[in-house]
């Protein structure tokens, strides 16, 4: 019988393998990990010319003009909740049923992501940006 | 006090604290007090109140201040004024020339050093917008309350997890900071949605830049005391986080976000939204057909996580803020969380139902703080 640490050994250059391929991950959870308080009383680390002004005529060049006014979110709900009532009821009407909802919470647990769930992958990230900055 | 030579080589940003104001004259004297007192260069930070066609003494507390800062600008809307809170931050944002701006609501209590501690969070160019823990003040006043200060934290703690995971973090209205540069590329605050801060979530997304959200620092603000009004809030929430993904939905399944965002949204629409509104169907297909409810797994795994979330959540605020919680405290404020949480399940299903077959109106009940 295996024990809990040597069970999940064999996973460890897959994890290896993932993180160093994503090299934004560890630098967001680094930031996340960092103690905030040891910043206060210095400016931000920002260089100048990330908060340098720019003129009026230089924005215009993009904005994003996403909204389209609020025409047709009625209609939309009342298609979203059809279609939720239809997948549910055909959902009882079939033996398989309650499998999608086994399903579903499978692709939720794994990817319930997060410090906690995955203690290692914290002190991982950690090691590898330490050693990135050496 | 922080003066500009304490910076070093390094120049402090210039920010903007812009509070607008609608009937709040118990509260808004002493936020704007407490704002105007930051312990932050006097010279890089201007404070930004809008009085929203108040019917009380609003104005007159505003203008009073005002007299008394000089960097306190006060702003008066009349009763021809549109845009609700939207509208009035858009128009101070035209006056408005510096890097950051920090948009609180009008009970929002931070202390001295939320600048010091909060601007280092915007440590990578495409950060668009740091959006801090939202603490309740008046956490022991009653079961409500308590039940809210445990969601703040659940929901504080979540975001940062999602932002870590390279996922979308949201903007929660009070307490967010946004780059000056990029909400004005995303066109600043939209004035036909009950819930500008979401919306403005998904638009900096859209736009390419990242939420950041963070447990530490907070602000601080008034919980609802009552089932009512915390009804009328929760279904303002629950129909403006609908109303974003029904406005934007094409541009949300395009390639404009990254393959991280789309995933996590799709886990996050299904168990915030669809699960919940999924629940009457499957509680009268289990009645109906004597089955057992399709949806008990994922359910039960959501309710399972979010005791877990929660019991984490609590202790690493613990930690931060420096106060001790045992795993006992942790267990018991969880398990009363995740009871409070079920509320949610009611709110979507009948929020959703209520969207679906009644007409479109802009409807904002305001909530009373009272100081």
């Amino acid at each position: 019988m295996l024990s809990k640490k040597q069970d999940i050994r064999h996973l460890e250059p897959l994890v290896e393998t993932l993180l160093a391929r994503s090299p934004g991950k560890l630098d967001r959870q680094a930031a996340l990990d960092r103690d905030i308080s040891s910043a206060a009383g210095a400016p931000p680390e920002l260089a100048p010319e990330q908060f340098a002004k720019q003129s009026p005529e230089q924005l215009p060049e993009h904005r994003l003009n996403a909204f389209s006014g609020y025409r047709g979110r009625r209609f939309k709900a009342a298609l979203l909740l059809m279609a939720i009532w239809s997948v549910t009821g055909i959902l009882h009407l079939v033996d398989w049923g309650i499998g999608v909802g086994a399903f579903g919470a499978i692709v939720l647990g794994f990817t319930a992501g997060g410090r906690s769930p995955f203690p290692s992958r914290d002190r991982r990230a950690q090691r590898q940006t330490e050693r990135a900055r050496c | 006090m922080l003066s500009p030579e304490d910076g070093g080589d390094r120049a402090w940003p210039s920010v903007a604290l812009l509070v607008a104001a609608k009937d709040e004259e118990s509260v808004i004297g002493e936020t704007i007090e407490k704002l105007c007192q930051l312990d932050y260069p006097s010279d890089r930070y201007e404070v930004w109140a809008i009085n929203d066609n108040s019917s009380d003494n609003t104005g007159a507390v505003l203008d009073r201040l005002a007299q008394r800062y000089t960097r306190l600008r006060a702003i008066h809307r009349g009763a021809d004024a549109s845009g609700g809170k939207s509208g009035a931050l858009n128009l101070a944002l035209q006056d408005i020339q510096t890097d950051l701006v920090a948009v609180f609501d009008a009970d929002a209590r931070v202390d001295g050093d939320f600048l010091q501690r909060a601007l280092p969070l915007f440590d990578r160019p495409d950060i668009g917008a740091v959006q801090v823990r939202k603490a309740i003040v008046n956490a022991k006043a009653n079961g409500w309350t308590r039940g809210q200060a445990i969601e703040m934290m659940l929901d504080a703690y979540l975001q940062e997890q999602r932002y870590a995971l390279g996922g979308i973090g949201e903007l929660r209205g009070n307490g967010q900071l946004v780059r000056r540069d990029a909400l004005q590329r995303c066109g600043d605050f939209n004035e036909v949605t009950i819930t500008d801060d979401l919306d403005l979530s998904l638009r900096l997304h859209l736009d390419g830049w990242d939420v950041r959200c963070t447990t530490w620092p907070c602000v601080y603000e008034e919980g609802v005391t009552g089932p009512i009004a915390l009804w009328h809030q929760r279904s303002r929430w629950a129909e403006g986080g609908y109303q974003r993904y029904i406005d934007y939905w094409r541009l949300l399944t395009s390639a404009r976000l990254s393959p991280m965002k789309r995933f996590d949204m799709a886990v996050f629409i299904s168990a915030q939204y669809l699960l919940p509104t999924a629940a009457i169907p499957d509680a009268i297909g289990s009645l109906a057909f004597g089955n057992l409810p399709v949806w008990l797994p994922i359910t039960l795994m959501s309710a399972v996580l979010t005791l877990v979330w929660i019991g984490c959540g609590l202790r690493r605020v613990a930690a931060r803020t420096g106060q001790p919680l045992s795993w006992g405290q942790a267990i018991a404020q969880a398990i009363r969380g995740t009871i409070y949480m079920l509320h949610w399940i009611v709110v979507m299903a009948a929020t959703t139902t209520r969207m679906a077959f009644r007409p479109k109106r802009l409807k904002w009940v305001k909530t009373v703080h009272r100081g």
